[in-house]
């Protein structure tokens, strides 16, 4: 059986728990506790080791979903887990204090994963606070990761819907990646 | 799978009934206080005891015994997931709520339990030549001693 | 059945006053309602035809026919003129003394009617650069004057959909009278009958050809509007259903109807377009919906498959950044085809191979997203077409494919 792994990370409150439930066809592995960090995030609990959906797709392939604690003082986990990751979804909340900060940072973490297969990001909670808008992130990855492609989506976690349209243009992206790199190489 | 009402429940002693937000137990003094007490006990219980820390269930550190500020902060976080993963393996089996995590390797060990009733979590490292049998008394005593502790500093 | 035509050529007013420009607009609506006057007025100074005052200085490109408005105690001009005040009668015929130049002017290649707008020609540029800023909508384009445009479908379209629409499928798929168009190389100029799709998603869908006719002069107006970047706002008028409103300025528009319908419905359609100050109030109630939608579904429903008449057949092109699919309507096999023009300057045909759509979807696709403004464009000839081989429909099952069968999608 050939094993997928998508990470899903970005900030505290970005979503990424609520976004694996809504595509794992498991029930999902949560790592929860208390949050008593309610300055960054008004909410009740936090993961704080990973989170883990799976779709088993056939006898031959798995796509295991791990969603990574956002706080920085478990970037252990991050390293454990973007070791055998293919593909990243960034969730990043809009309504954070400065959410295009957030992407700086998590495409800084993360943004190798490009180069081992590929990256979406989804920029969540646009119903509370549509600014900044989805260009303005587009435009900075473009920055941050200039001649790569990264496709930029509003997207609401719990919507299962939008969240397979984000897995799905991941898959593709990678997919054609590859496809467009093997043609280069057969040509050179 | 786990929701607030599988959480520990939590009780601080900075708590106030006028206050809309109670404070974090690694922000409170009185917490900081009783674990900085009970950690010094601890040193004296076991001369075995490398490190120890009082963590956040969330993975902020509330006390420890030594002084690598950097480490103690990377050994909350790391306990943290651990306590996480051993409540999600023991949920998912089914086996009833974690007593104690140990983590045993060449020259040591780390033990990791829960202080009763609290949202925090005891870590401690001792080398090998420590019984495990000795070293989780020691720790279960400490972690009960921290409950105490704090609920009659609360009274 | 209803006598319609359509709008066949372009025309800019320029430098006029608003009061002038109210007046030619109306005429030219009146007339269009009336007699079916080939004419849309628009926001541009790129337009087959220009209306610019006699005494204002102004060189026209040399595919365009430039109409000069003589105002009180003007001198004479040489070429085309007008007398201000404007009577409809001279406009009329001034624009049918216009329509003849140009009617000359047009190469045998493309011996149907043309809607000119302005395209820029640079190594690599984006295809609507001005698009998704939104400060660029602060400055007012002094060239730019208020006015509007009447716009009928095509009137075998209208006529379908009252009798043929459901027994005689084959009927619609009639060719209707069309502009001179150059389909992208590779792409056929489907008039055929088509695989019924799901009308709501992008690749590949064709079912409602026919009413697809009146989307094409919406979708140059919208470009060119887009194009100007000027503060604007619009309202597309459709028959018996509803209006929808936009206001370019915060990139949104309200419709009480889903698009979809008035796809199904869109018989006789119009659009009116103004320009407005930037400090004044929405006339959307926002957030709206994106524009990008509504972009997305007229560029996907105009121009029957060929591509857009302001862009070349030789050029190939690039997403600058993905669409937004999770407001999109969207099909599985335009993520696809996001990912190949994603990563790699692609025409039509390229596209085609490299998506696994058709053709015609993939000059749809393209239409859509230049539309969108989301297209920059390589005009290098020699540059090495990437060769997709297998493509990836043949390929023995990609994840994509297998998760697309789990998913049900």
């Amino acid at each position: 059986m050939t094993e997928h792994v998508i990470l899903f990370a970005g900030p505290m409150g970005a979503g990424k728990t609520t976004a694996i439930e809504s595509l794992s066809e498991i029930e999902t592995i949560r790592t929860e506790a208390i949050n008593t960090d309610r300055e960054t995030a008004d909410k009740d609990t936090t993961t704080v080791a990973l989170d883990y959906g799976e779709i088993t797709v056939g006898d031959e392939d798995k796509v295991r979903l791990y969603g990574l604690p956002g706080q920085r003082r478990f970037d252990f986990m991050w390293t454990i887990l973007n070791e055998r990751a293919v593909g990243l979804v960034l969730l990043v909340n809009n309504d954070a204090a400065d959410p295009i900060k957030d992407l700086d940072e998590f495409l800084e973490e993360f943004g190798e994963l490009h180069e081992k297969g590929g990256i979406v990001v989804c920029v969540t909670r646009t119903d509370v606070a549509p600014i900044p808008r989805i260009d303005k992130y587009a435009e900075r990855v473009r920055e941050l990761m200039p001649g790569r492609m990264i496709p930029v989506f509003t997207a609401d976690a719990r919507n299962s819907d939008q969240m397979r349209t984000c897995l799905m243009s991941l898959i593709a992206n990678i997919e054609m990646t590859a496809m467009i790199a093997a043609s280069e190489e057969r040509a050179a | 799978m786990n929701d607030l009402a599988n959480l520990p429940h939590v009780q601080f002693s900075g708590q106030q009934a006028s206050s809309p937000q109670p404070l974090s137990p690694h922000k409170d003094p009185h917490v900081i206080a009783c674990a900085n007490e009970v950690l010094s006990g601890f040193a004296d219980l076991c001369r075995s005891l490398h490190h120890a820390t009082i963590l956040t269930d969330d993975g902020f550190e509330v006390a420890s015994l030594a002084d690598d500020v950097r480490q103690n902060g990377r050994v909350a976080s790391m306990a943290s997931s651990m306590q996480a993963l051993g409540d999600a393996v023991a949920k998912d089996l089914r086996i009833g709520a974690t007593e104690y995590i140990i983590i045993a390797a060449t020259t040591g060990y780390v033990i990791q339990m829960r202080v009763p009733d609290n949202s925090m979590v005891l870590a401690a490292h001792f080398d090998a030549a420590e019984t495990v049998g000795k070293a989780l008394s020691v720790a279960r005593l400490v972690a009960t001693n921290m409950r105490t502790l704090i609920s009659s500093e609360a009274a | 059945m209803v006598s319609m035509t359509k709008a066949r050529h372009s025309l800019g007013l320029v430098g006029l006053s608003p009061i002038e420009c109210a007046k030619i607009a109306m005429f030219i609506e009146t007339e269009a309602e009336a007699a079916g006057c080939p004419w849309l007025v628009l926001h541009s100074d790129s337009c087959d035809a220009l209306i610019v005052p006699s005494d204002v200085e102004f060189t026209a490109d040399p595919y365009q026919v430039l109409i000069r408005l003589v105002r009180y105690n003007g001198a004479p001009t040489g070429g085309l003129a007008i007398t201000a005040p404007v009577n409809a009668p001279d406009l009329i015929d001034i624009l049918s003394q216009a329509q003849e130049q140009l009617g000359k002017r047009q190469v045998p290649a493309q011996a149907g009617p043309s809607l000119r707008v302005k395209m820029e020609d640079m190594e690599t540029v984006p295809a609507n650069d001005h698009y998704d800023a939104r400060s660029y909508f602060g400055a007012q384009a002094s060239h730019m004057t208020n006015g509007s445009a009447a716009l009928k479908a095509d009137p075998y379209a209208y006529a379908s959909h009252e009798e043929h629409l459901s027994s005689q499928p084959s009927a619609m798929a009639t060719p209707a009278p069309q502009p001179a168009f150059q389909p992208f190389p590779g792409s056929q100029a489907s008039h055929s009958p088509q695989p019924a799709h799901n009308p709501a998603t992008h690749a590949g869908h064709d079912a409602h050809g026919e009413f697809c006719a009146a989307w094409d002069q919406i979708a140059v107006a919208l470009y060119s509007i887009v194009q100007n970047s000027a503060p604007a706002v619009a309202e597309i008028r459709i028959e018996n259903l509803d209006m929808i409103r936009i206001d370019f300025r915060f990139r949104a528009y309200n419709s009480r109807i889903p698009l979809e319908h008035v796809s199904a419905n869109g018989s006789r359609i119009a659009i009116r377009s103004t320009l407005v100050e930037a400090f004044r109030p929405p006339i959307v109630n926002l957030p709206g919906e994106s524009l990008d939608k509504l972009f997305w579904f007229i560029g996907s429903q105009a121009f029957h498959g060929m591509g857009a008449p302001w862009m070349k057949p030789e050029d190939r092109y690039r997403l600058r950044r993905w669409p937004n699919f999770t407001e999109l309507n969207h099909a599985v096999a335009d993520m696809r085809a996001a990912a190949a023009i994603g990563n790699c300057f692609l025409n039509a045909a390229e596209l085609s191979a490299a998506a696994g759509i058709t053709p015609e979807a993939a000059t749809r696709t393209l239409n859509a997203y230049s539309l969108m403004g989301l297209l920059e464009i390589q005009t290098d000839r020699t540059a090495a077409p990437v060769v997709f081989a297998p493509p990836p429909e043949r390929a023995s099952g990609g994840l994509f494919s297998k998760l697309r069968s789990k998913l049900g999608l």
